[in-house]
């Protein structure tokens, strides 16, 4: 029997069973059906192993930025195969990202690790899970008993979810003060100024919806936003979705996206968006001595700060910025008469080393605008988690985390992690330096300034561990042990996403497919390590899963009772957001913040290097999709066109034709710093600010999978080494460059 | 490999075919007035450009990834991409557009086709059968929007990359032309599903539909019937905001944008 004929058969007795008016049999032509399922249908590679064609959707929370949007997963006979919105989600209702569109390459990289490695004589050779954990182990039970517990250092990256809280605990209880903790929202320049003004180190909310005039200060909103598609969904609401369109307006040196959303774009220097504000703030003070009085009745330090403003007067402002006086004025203007306004900043306009004072300024003129008092910037609402246990620490703990941190964290007022001061610290601490390194999605031996410097100090260290689930720079070059994680479609999660809504929510992450390779969740690998350590530090982390430990604090979801799911018991909760996928507070967080501290302080940006040899500066940033250089193993990202020139896989160098003479639109040039030097094309660009070059991240990877490997170059390379002062955040923005005559090959 | 004979699952998927076309058949035979025209409004003023709209389409729709490197210049296979226009008038700021095939209604393309693999389908979409497809590539010369990609070599997969592969779109050869097709299989299944629930397609099935309108976190691609007034489609089509590209060659597209507002 032919296939043909096996099939007319069976839709003919399709065709039976349907309703009469059936019009044909099973097979249909082409004409009707060019994509699917008719017979004639070439072969879908892969699919020969589907038996039933069995299709499940998972409703789960994205892991591939920090929105952590609701999403809807396709899994056909095991195989995730689709990746869509959830449209019950009130953060992203249906919209996705790039970014968590290309989850399933994430999943299916053909480059990932696929068990536990171990180097032995410079090769890693595959290892046995109990082998690999039982030899950390004994590491870290040895290092804790000869009384040194310090001298483990663990080392998150941008992960969302608890693993920080758990890996944070395991330090405490193993006793090391030495936690780096990579997460932005909680430890970068934002939030550290949010700390400063609201008492909390989260990066605040805002109230887009009643907005009616915003103003972003170099805030990269809708590229290297952590809250992408919330903000891109905002973004059309402000413009079509009320009878009154809010007016954006954009102050930045670069054509972006944000600049190309925008109703208006005002191209200033880099680094100097804080003095336009508090121009701003200066002429409105001026212009409405009570009204802004009034804002500013209950804000500490106010008085400070009008007396500061006052010398931000429109000529300085020009020459500091470039922004006209004529500009300016009228910008203050627009601000207070359409309003309700607000004016926010992003990691983009926070990269310099005046970051801080610049989130400071931006919040002053909040504070000036009402915008605190009117609820329009706001704490970012919490969530009602429970706690784990309080923790017992033994004596070992105690002495351990009694001794300083080696980062100096403390030398910066209000860093809880500080990175770019380790590679020095590790190489000073001599006979003190870290025993062990437990890397947690993390890749300093790429995505940090100067990368060589960070292989140098991580190739100090006698054992570095890593547990990224892809074979990224780190893991190839450095680690001696490899404990390879799930990818975020294999594993259990509580994801909290950046703060965006004016009330908490949550999202359950799911396993959709069975893990495709001999990986293991870092938090169930976690919890293994300290049972097999035991004492204070096995009765300190005491589930037996990860999954555990995320079901005893989801106790506190239960318990609150406006939530939009109804459970009484834990167990029933987590049916319920397997169902539903998100929980979220019935009720928005308190609008107003009481109190509000302002500061009077600004510094212009540094830029290091010779300015007589190093005349551009250089602006390294975030594209959109693949991020500092993370997505660069997922070829569809590579395929976004973010520039007006842009092309798949465009990689150049931004700069405005006047800083560049004799350069044409394509040529190969060198750029050179005073520490490094990367070869790529240049992009002549009019709307460039003239003395300055931009530079995508993402590039030049030496490992990290055969789509990331090279291609474009590491424009890390170029960027001086070195903390921001002040908040010790990372320094990109900071660097003098030239462009040099071009020495090597095309790439 | 290969399959050799009939599986379980496509005799299944013939098996649902067949009672999806029994009910087709039942409700177009009971439907009256004109035939649908699926069209796309694209309103640029919801876009941000963010892209999504492309890599939903390269998921759906087993597009492969393009490649570095100058040998595959210009040998990207892009059924939706974003196509950058400078501003009209001086001093004004570039716009991106979602650009997926217009589905002319009169479509160059489907004439200059010397083999029919080109063809409208009864409601309006413009479909490309790739087994039937010579690799001409007339039909990319004659559609005036560059909408079409010529696979020049055979897709790759590597290793597990192949499983994320869609089941319900079958992959190209090298030697073809392929496009987009509003996501003709999802139409498909959506009609098949309204069938099975004794009902006929509304609008609101059809408005996120093609897998870029479903990813657009912008909500800025409204996807339906051209010929139903009382669709959402239908009504922003008939905004004052329209236009269509390249009108005046007579390719009446069923694509149709609305123009980027700024607030001054």
């Amino acid at each position: 029997m032919s296939r043909r004929q096996a099939l007319t058969a069976l839709g003919g007795l399709g065709a039976a069973g349907a309703a009469a008016g059936c019009r044909r049999e099973g097979w249909s032509p082409p004409e009707d059906d060019p994509t699917g399922l008719a017979l004639a249908k070439p072969y879908v590679p892969g699919a020969e192993a589907y038996g039933a064609h069995e299709e499940r959707w998972f409703r789960s929370a994205c892991g591939q930025c920090p929105a952590g949007c609701g999403i809807r997963v396709r899994v056909v006979e095991g195989r995730a195969v689709r990746i869509e919105g959830d449209r019950d989600n009130p953060q992203n209702r249906g919209g996705i990202g790039p970014r968590g569109l290309s989850a399933l390459q994430a999943l299916y990289d053909a480059d990932r690790v696929t068990g536990p490695l171990k180097r032995v004589h410079g090769v890693l050779v595959p290892i046995s899970w109990d082998d690999a954990l039982g030899e950390l182990a004994g590491g870290l039970a040895a290092l804790r008993a000869a009384g040194q517990p310090e001298r483990l250092l663990v080392w998150t990256g941008q992960e969302r979810g608890l693993m920080h809280d758990l890996l944070s605990r395991f330090c405490r209880a193993y006793g090391t003060p030495n936690f780096i903790d990579g997460r932005p929202g909680r430890t970068g320049v934002l939030a550290q100024a949010m700390e400063a003004t609201l008492g909390a180190p989260e990066i605040p909310t805002y109230d887009w919806e009643n907005a009616g005039y915003v103003l972003s200060l170099e805030a990269g909103l809708l590229e290297d936003s952590c809250q992408l598609v919330y903000l891109t969904r905002i973004a059309a609401e402000m413009r079509r979705g009320t009878s009154r369109r809010a007016r954006v307006v954009h102050a930045g040196p670069m054509f972006d996206l944000s600049a190309s959303s925008a109703d208006e774009w005002i191209r200033i220097r880099p680094g100097t968006a804080g003095v336009v504000a508090l121009g701003v703030v200066a002429l409105l003070l001026e212009r409405h001595p009570a009204e802004t009085a009034l804002s500013l009745e209950l804000a500490e330090g106010a008085g400070e700060l009008v007396a500061f403003a006052r010398g931000f007067t429109p000529e300085r402002v020009e020459a500091a910025s470039g922004v006209p006086r004529r500009t300016l004025e009228r910008l203050a203007g627009e601000l207070w008469d359409e309003g309700p306004a607000i004016a926010v900043v992003g990691e983009r306009s926070l990269a310099y080393s005046n970051g801080f004072d610049t989130a400071l300024a931006a919040m002053a003129l909040n504070a000036v605008l009402g915008a605190f008092s009117g609820g329009r910037v706001r704490r970012a609402p919490s969530l009602p988690l429970a706690d784990w246990p309080e923790l017992a620490l033994d004596p070992a703990a105690l002495a351990g985390l009694a001794r300083p941190r080696l980062d100096g964290a403390g030398g910066f007022p209000r860093a809880r992690s500080v990175h770019e001061t380790l590679p020095e610290a590790i190489e000073a601490a001599g006979d003190g330096r870290p025993a062990i390194a437990l890397l947690h999605h993390a890749n300093p031996a790429y995505a940090r300034q100067q990368p060589r410097r960070w292989r140098r100090a991580l190739a100090a260290i006698p054992r570095v561990v890593s547990f990224s689930p892809y074979r990224d720079e780190t893991v190839d070059a450095i680690a001696d042990l490899v404990l390879p994680d799930h990818t975020f479609l294999e594993r259990w999660e509580l994801d909290v996403p950046a703060p965006a809504l004016d009330r908490a929510i949550a999202g359950l992450r799911v396993p959709v497919v069975a893990p495709l390779h001999d990986t293991r969740p870092t938090g169930d690998a976690l919890l293994a390590l300290a049972r097999q350590i035991g004492g204070a530090v096995a009765s300190g982390l005491p589930w037996w899963s990860y999954r555990e430990a995320i079901e005893a604090r989801l106790e506190g979801l239960t318990r609150a009772r406006h939530g939009n799911l109804a459970a009484s018991t834990t167990h029933e909760l987590l049916g319920e957001l397997h169902r539903v996928g998100f929980w979220v507070d019935g009720e928005p967080a308190a609008a107003a913040p009481t109190a509000i501290t302002l500061h009077a302080s600004y510094a212009e940006p540094t830029w290091y290097g010779d300015p007589g040899r190093y005349p551009l500066r250089l602006l390294p940033y975030r594209p959109l999709g693949y991020a500092e250089g993370s997505g660069a193993n997922l070829p569809w990202l590579r395929t976004l066109r973010p520039r007006p020139a842009s092309r798949p896989w465009w990689f150049a160098a931004e700069v405005h034709p006047s800083s560049a003479p004799g350069v044409h639109d394509g040529d190969p040039i060198a750029l050179e710093s005073e520490w490094g030097s990367i070869e790529l094309k240049a992009h002549l660009d009019e709307r460039m600010e003239p003395g300055y070059v931009a530079v995508p991240m993402g590039g030049g990877h030496q490992a990290s999978g055969r789509w990331a490997r090279s291609f474009g170059v590491n424009v890390l390379d170029l960027v001086r080494p070195g903390p921001a002062p002040v908040t010790g955040a990372d320094l990109l923005c900071a660097t003098r460059v030239r462009i040099a005559p071009r020495t090597g090959g095309a790439r | 490999m290969k399959e050799k004979g009939p599986t379980r699952r496509s005799l299944l998927g013939g098996a649902a075919a067949a009672a999806g076309a029994a009910a087709l058949g039942a409700s177009s035979s009971a439907a009256a007035g004109p035939a649908r025209r699926w069209g796309m409004v694209i309103d640029l003023d919801r876009c941000t450009a963010c892209g999504a709209c492309t890599v939903a389409c390269r998921q759906e729709n087993n597009v492969p990834p393009s490649r570095p490197g100058p040998e595959h210049g210009g040998r990207e296979i892009e059924w939706m991409s974003l196509l950058w226009q400078e501003a009209e008038g001086a001093g004004g700021l570039p716009i991106a557009l979602p650009f997926p095939c217009q589905h002319c209604a009169e479509a160059p393309c489907v004439k200059a086709c010397p083999v029919g693999a080109t063809l409208k389908s009864a409601e309006g979409i413009t479909l490309q059968i790739w087994e039937r497809c010579i690799g001409c590539r007339y039909c990319m010369v004659a559609c005036p929007y560059g909408r079409r990609s010529f696979n020049w070599e055979e897709p790759r997969w590597d290793g597990t990359l192949v499983q994320l592969l869609n089941p319900d779109v079958a992959t190209r050869p090298a030697g073809v032309v392929e496009k987009c097709t509003f996501c003709h299989h999802r139409i498909r299944d959506a009609k098949q599903r309204a069938a099975l629930e004794g009902r006929a397609l509304a609008d609101e099935d059809a408005r996120r539909l093609p897998a870029c309108a479903a990813a657009c976190p912008a909500e800025a691609i409204v996807f339906g019937d051209l010929n139903d007034p009382e669709s959402r489609v239908a009504q922003l089509a008939r905004d004052s905001r329209r236009f269509r590209l390249l009108e005046h060659l007579g390719t009446d597209p069923s694509v149709i944008y609305l123009k980027r507002d700024r607030r001054s």
